[in-house]
């Protein structure tokens, strides 16, 4: 319930952040820090336009896709206290429910029948597929150090004690990272600000959604980009004092932001057909975890 | 013994009924004698779930001792099998409806539809060697007659033979294991087996266990041995698709359960756990990825048959290397996670055939390049599809995710295993199921999207529209079924763990007993989140509806991206979905194109085509060149056969001679 809480909390001005880091580092002085969370709810309000093409699904999906990662967020713990559902493989219905909602997500770009947004659904199925398995064999190698299989005991137990759990902590944040900027589309794999759809991934897949759906999903992005730096803050706010621990949450969701500004800002995008290899050269630091758990 | 009587009645009803076929339409007595063995099975398989019931005993001076019981193990499988076909025989009625074919041909279908049924539960029940070959031969006749329904057509009598061809050299691999079995011990029944497993080494058990693996392999379409699945599934009706994609299959996963139970050194079950692991990863990726680049939909959904049985296989794996490292959990998880999706399989793959089996026969295509925006013309179908789509790729809140849960929980059990090599495995073979989730979703988006979504890529040489009653509601039923898992996941999960331990008896421990107890009930959690799912979703939907009801709502043309004339051939199709993935792994899906480029001379273009073919990876270069080979050998025998009276005077002559001399020499 915690972590539920401070999610929503830090989902209003994660994206405040990332833009008002890019702005400084461009030299400008950026909008509020709430601009994207007024973006939202001005979407909210609007009307909605739909294509001639399109059928329920494309109707359904955006709620859906937004109900999905509540959902996964209902998973996400807070240190030891679980979230709202925690039980053993916890993490496996997380990306799961995650794939549920990138399911409708693809299929109501289909739905419009346009070539741009079929290209974005095409690419966001691979790429979501390529992460799988880094993230599987991270959490599940976490386990096999921690003993456990649901991401409250795992991070309950995940204390930072000896050298290595710091060196597991710091390869594991990484991933973490990258598998949040790989799956909200961001820098190294994709560009949302890219002046051509030919480009982009997630944001292709959303030409057609306004109003009250495009709301939902940008919300939904937002909420995407706090909960995995929440999985992050997990694994250093094990064993802290509950009010400690949630400044050290808020203080580890601002960085991660930074973070997230400060690569936008300085690195390309990758070209598209080397996304594939760096998205599976996660799946070998996630190995590297692994096998650093079972010999160490 | 009632109901032995009753699966001979039903089968000699159904024979007296084709010899006087003038006075009984096939339509009718053919779905209903079905539906009524089905049905009796069904109540046998619920009466045995719990303990075991013996339904008969003789003994016979040839087959020796024979016994009809039905143990859980049966009953399980029973339960799977009659299910569906009680469903698949309703919707046949309405499928075949279609067809305009002749009366011979509806009577030999359901005849030997009947026949399929009645082998199977033969196979299922029976605990003698012999008679579970007669029925399996019943089986594999049987679906072999009710595939090549068109006979008509050429490619449809390639394909049944291929089928029938593959599954009899299925049948010499087992009853080689079986005689060699009998020759050891003298006895015909599955006592005698497993008395085999306990005289015999650890390698000829191996052996032993591998050839059966490989029979089985065959029914099941365990890579390498599944090349004649692909061919089948789309020549055959689609109830018959979904019947041999959902149960028939399921006989060969039934046949390595039943078998594989009766090893008893742990020396044996770890390497065919190895074997069946290290089988289900390459037929679960394999399978999903060529599934991810066929065009043909009901192909597509025939190698993601091979993709679900791959994970069963995984499942059976994992169950065996606990055996065989002495680690109860890790087994009990392994077997209940692949008995599980052995259900659902069977639920989401009949869903998916029958769907598959409506747009067929409204669109008369099975190429999806040509459909599109289906969703509009027949919602029900569309909505069908869509649930069997997300429940096949394990997505909750459906049950697939429960059984697949069951078997990732088996990997994470088995990375602490004590030999590094073992949980190396695990580990890969977790990525793997990762992978094949991924690229499930792939597969299914670009399938449901291509042939539901968007507008029509084709002008369709009919107006498809949405079939009636007899097609939809056995369909209903697999999707409740499909959200019923759902609701008592804690409840299967337990029947299944005390199955398993019924089945394989694992030595239990109370550690381990404890564990297996709080996975029974982390289960019963996944049922409560899944349930908290569909009412977020609900509840986020029905939110919608409202705000949408208040806000202005327009409709225009998809954005263009400031192209003004967008074109239905724009659209994205399924091979420029898959083109990324397919040129990722170009070297296990082989294809050839045929086009000609543009050269720099050509002013004017002519028009021109591309056409692209895909190839079965195993099929073009194992099994072809293999069969090529054997083909060109025999050829030279051919002289022998030469149509010339002297030389045959002279075969006989010369055979004659041979009598002769070996009286002289042995005698």
């Amino acid at each position: 319930m915690v972590s539920l809480l401070l999610i929503l909390l830090s989902s209003i001005v994660f994206t405040g952040v990332v833009v008002r880091v890019k702005s400084k580092a461009q030299g400008r002085k950026g909008p509020v820090l709430l601009q994207p969370f007024y973006d939202v709810i001005r979407l909210l309000r609007k009307g909605t336009v739909y294509s001639e093409t399109t059928s329920f699904v494309f109707r359904i999906a955006p709620s859906v896709y937004f109900a999905t990662v509540v959902m996964a967020i209902c998973v996400v713990p807070f240190a030891d206290c679980g979230g709202l559902f925690s039980f053993d493989c916890d993490f496996i219905f997380f990306a799961y429910v995650l794939s549920l909602g990138k399911f409708f997500n693809i299929i109501a770009a289909l739905d419009t029948g346009s070539s741009f947004e079929g290209m974005g659904a095409s690419r966001e199925a691979l790429f979501s597929m390529l992460v799988e398995p880094a993230f599987f064999l991270l959490i599940g190698s976490l386990g096999l150090l921690t003993g456990h299989t649901s991401f409250a005991s795992i991070f309950g137990m995940f204390h930072l004690g000896s050298s290595v759990s710091y060196a597991f902590a710091i390869i594991s944040a990484f991933v973490l990272l990258m598998i949040c900027m790989i799956e909200n589309s961001r820098m190294p794999v994709d560009d949302p600000k890219t002046h051509l759809e030919l480009t982009m991934i997630h944001e292709v897949m959303i030409l057609d959604n306004s109003g009250f759906d495009l709301g939902l999903i940008m919300q939904a992005t937002h909420l995407k980009f706090a909960m995995y730096s929440a999985l992050v803050a997990n694994l250093f706010i094990g064993g802290l004092a509950f009010g400690w621990a949630v400044l050290a949450f808020l203080a580890i969701e601002v960085l991660c932001a930074v973070c997230v500004g400060i690569v936008e800002s300085f690195m390309a995008r990758h070209r598209m057909s080397h996304n594939a290899q760096f998205i599976l050269a996660l799946t070998s630091l996630s190995l590297l975890v692994f096998f650093g758990v079972k010999f160490i | 013994m009632v109901f032995l009587y009753l699966l001979v009645a039903v089968v000699s009803l159904g024979l007296l009924f084709s010899v006087f076929n003038r006075f009984f339409a096939p339509g009718w007595w053919g779905p209903a004698l079905v539906a009524i063995l089905a049905v009796a099975g069904f109540a046998v398989g619920c009466a045995s779930v719990s303990s075991a019931s013996v339904l008969a005993v003789f003994s016979h001076p040839v087959f020796g001792h024979v016994g009809f019981a039905c143990d859980q193990l049966s009953a399980w499988f029973a339960l799977i099998v009659c299910g569906a076909f009680a469903l698949g025989a309703c919707y046949g009625r309405g499928y075949l409806a279609h067809y305009a074919s002749s009366r011979v041909q509806q009577v030999l279908h359901w005849l030997m539809l009947l026949m399929t049924l009645a082998g199977l539960l033969v196979l299922l029940f029976t605990d003698n060697l012999i008679v579970f070959l007669l029925g399996w031969e019943m089986m594999a006749i049987g679906s072999f007659f009710a595939v090549i329904f068109e006979y008509d057509h050429p490619q449809v009598v390639r394909a049944g033979l291929n089928y029938f061809i593959q599954s009899h050299i299925a049948v010499l691999l087992i009853t080689a294991v079986f005689v060699w079995s009998m020759a050891v011990t003298g006895r015909t029944t599955f006592g005698g087996l497993s008395q085999f497993f306990g005289q015999v080494g650890t390698t000829s058990q191996i052996v032993a266990m591998a050839m059966l693996i490989a029979g089985f392999g065959f029914k099941a379409g365990l890579v390498p041995f599944h090349s004649w699945l692909p061919l089948a599934h789309p020549a055959a009706p689609s109830h018959v698709s979904a019947l041999m994609s959902g149960v028939i299959v399921k006989a060969g996963i039934y046949g390595i359960v039943r078998f594989g139970s009766m090893l008893s050194s742990p020396e044996a079950q770890l390497p065919i756990g190895v074997v069946l692991l290290v089988c289900g990863v390459i037929s679960g990726l394999y399978g999903i990825l060529n599934a991810a680049c066929h065009r043909d939909f009901k192909r597509m959904l025939a190698y993601c048959t091979i993709e679900n049985v791959g994970i069963i296989s995984m499942g059976l794996g994992v169950g065996f290397i606990g055996l065989g490292a002495a680690s109860p959990v890790l087994a009990v998880l392994g077997f209940a996670g692949a008995l599980l999706h052995t259900l659902n399989h069977a639920v989401f793959k009949a869903l998916l055939f029958f769907a598959a089996g409506n747009v067929y026969v409204s669109a008369h295509t099975r190429n999806m390049e040509e459909l599109g925006g289906l969703a509009k013309r027949m919602p029900h179908t569309a909505v069908l599809f869509l649930v069997g789509s997300l429940a096949i790729g394990a997505l909750p809140p459906f049950g697939g995710f429960v059984s697949e849960l069951l078997v990732y929980d088996g990997f994470l059990n088995g990375f602490g295993l004590g030999s590094v090599p073992l949980s190396v495995l695990m580990a890969v073979s977790g990525c793997a199921l990762a992978i094949i989730g991924g690229v499930s979703m792939l597969a299914f988006t670009k399938t449901f999207g291509v042939m539901f979504l968007g507008a029509p890529r084709k002008e369709l040489p009919c107006k498809a529209s949405e079939v009636g009653g007899c097609m939809l509601w056995p369909s209903y039923v697999l999707v409740a079924l499909a959200f019923a898992v759902m609701f008592f996941p804690a409840l299967l999960v337990g029947h299944l763990f005390s199955l398993s331990i019924a089945v394989f008896r694992p030595g239990l421990t109370e550690a381990s007993m404890a564990s297996l107890e709080s996975a029974v009930s982390v289960s019963g959690a996944v049922g409560l989140a899944m349930l908290a799912l569909l009412f977020v979703i609900a509840a986020f939907v029905a939110l919608r509806t409202i705000v949408a009801r208040r806000r202005p709502v327009a409709v225009s043309s998809t954005w263009g991206c400031g192209y003004k004339r967008p074109i239905k051939s724009i659209q994205y199709t399924s091979k420029s979905f898959a083109r990324t993935l397919m040129s990722m792994c170009h070297s296990l899906i082989p294809s050839s194109t045929r086009f000609t480029p543009l050269t720099s001379e050509e002013v004017f273009p002519a028009n021109r085509s591309h056409i692209s073919v895909d190839f079965d990876f195993v099929d073009e270069k194992a099994v072809r060149p293999m069969t090529a080979g054997l083909l060109a050998g025999l050829e030279r025998f051919q002289g022998i056969q030469n149509g010339m009276l002297q030389c045959y005077i002279v075969y006989g002559l010369g055979y004659v001679i041979i009598l002769i001399l070996s009286v002289v020499i042995f005698g």
